[in-house]
């Protein structure tokens, strides 16, 4: 603006003012730039995309994690019945029970040292009838002895008699036939007394023989049935520690499991985050869609076609209206959505 | 080893048999001879502070004398013979002093 120019009247200044101010303002919003909104989109849609892929494979980490602790808690429960010997159940002959087979052996170790004591008894039992006939065979040889003395008196008698029957003479002689007939008898007697104290001995020295094998037959010594008694006692008290502190410790891990399986479902659960994120998102591009719209249409609104700058600029507010009316119906059912613990946030 | 037996005229009257040394089959002769002289009274009793080993004949011996007492006790029985007693559960047979 040259003062010393001829100056037109003011209201045609101010109009041209006006026109190129136009002009320029239409230029600038026909050359709007839109790589920067578009490039937003794009990040948010890149932002969604990461979004669903991490949750995608934390959801399957989670659930793997959660079938593998069930797994583990139904492999401990089943070792914690096997422990516990439930062994009254239906396949007994197929389980290993250490506590059971203990027991077993004191049992039978126990019927062991039943037997042994029942066998003796009837053994020394034995042992006492033998005694009881070995008194009967000594009082045996005792009579054996009297009738050895009556054949002794006998023979002395008989020799006694012949003396007699030399000293009568004839008339003795017949008597003395008998005398020494008697002698004989006397001497057979004694000869068989003999051979029945023989044979009393033989069976004496048998039936002595038998008591001492039934002797042999009562005498157990009980010292390793007791150190095996002592063994299975230790090894008893030792199992039941053990049991004990295994099922502790199976009872810990089932806990623990428990809590692992827990946790799991809860993070799961939580993962459901990912919708209300999503629908942010969701949101934000529509948004970014509304406005990048509303720009193209006022670019195109704007654009030099040879309609009039009055004429443009009224496309141009026409585009901006339409821009707030959608944004205002967008705007009417809105977007309420509660956060995953907390109160209730509105996006707008 | 050997065996003692005294017999007391209380009331009731009671034989006491002391067993000493080791208690096996080498004495059951001598054993019963002494349980059986004794007959006739109600209570026997065995002390056996002076036993160091006793056998399964011996559980045997005591097993039969049992049958000609109403009751046996036995008393002052060292602990490796309480043991061996034990195993043979003579606890619920005898009654132990």
């Amino acid at each position: 603006m040259q003062a010393s120019q001829v100056q037109p009247p003011p209201e045609v200044e101010a109009r041209e003012t006006l026109r190129d101010a136009s002009e320029r303002l239409l230029a600038g919003l026909g050359a709007l730039d839109l790589d920067d909104l578009r490039g937003s989109r794009a990040q948010v849609d890149r932002a969604r995309s990461i979004l669903r892929d991490a949750i995608t494979r934390l959801n399957g980490s989670f659930e793997q994690l959660a079938h593998d602790t069930d797994q583990q808690r139904k492999q401990v429960g089943a070792l914690i019945s096997d422990m516990s010997g439930e062994l009254a159940g239906n396949d007994e002959e197929n389980s290993i029970n250490v506590q059971w087979f203990v027991s077993q052996t004191s049992t039978l170790l126990g019927s062991f040292a039943d037997l042994v004591t029942h066998f003796s008894k009837q053994s020394v039992g034995i042992a006492y009838k033998i005694d009881d006939m070995t008194d009967q065979m000594k009082a045996i040889f005792r009579l054996i002895e009297q009738v050895d003395a009556i054949a002794e008196d006998t023979n002395i008698l008989a020799i006694n008699a012949a003396l007699e029957a030399v000293r009568a003479g004839d008339k003795g002689k017949g008597f003395g036939v008998v005398a020494s007939e008697v002698r004989v008898l006397s001497r057979k007697t004694k000869v068989l007394n003999d051979s029945i104290v023989e044979h009393m001995k033989d069976a004496e020295r048998s039936i002595l023989s038998v008591r001492d094998a039934v002797g042999l037959m009562a005498s157990h010594d009980m010292t390793m049935a007791l150190s095996a008694k002592a063994d299975v006692d230790t090894m008893m008290e030792k199992l039941d520690g053990m049991q004990q502190n295994v099922e502790f410790t199976l009872g810990q891990m089932e806990m623990f499991t428990s809590r692992v399986e827990e946790s799991a479902a809860e993070a799961i659960r939580s993962l459901q985050f990912e919708d209300l994120v999503t629908q942010v998102l969701q949101n934000v591009d529509e948004r970014f869609a509304r406005v990048e719209s509303a720009f193209l249409s006022i670019r195109a609104a704007a654009e030099d076609d040879g309609v009039s700058a009055d004429a443009r600029l009224r496309g141009v507010r026409a585009a901006i209206d339409e821009y707030e009316t959608a944004c205002h119906e967008a705007k009417q059912p809105a977007v309420e959505q509660t956060t995953m613990d907390e109160g209730e946030v509105t996006f707008f | 080893m050997s065996i003692e037996c005294v017999r007391r005229e209380a009331s009731p009257p009671e034989v006491e048999i002391r067993v000493s040394g080791r208690f096996d089959f080498s004495m059951h002769r001598t054993f019963r001879d002494v349980w059986q002289k004794a007959r006739g009274v109600d209570t026997c009793i065995i002390d056996m502070r002076e036993t160091t080993y006793i056998d399964s004949s011996a559980l045997g011996m005591l097993l039969l004398l049992r049958e000609d007492y109403q009751r046996v006790v036995i008393r002052n029985c060292p602990s490796t013979v309480m043991k061996v007693f034990s195993i043979a559960k003579f606890e619920t047979l005898f009654d132990f002093a």
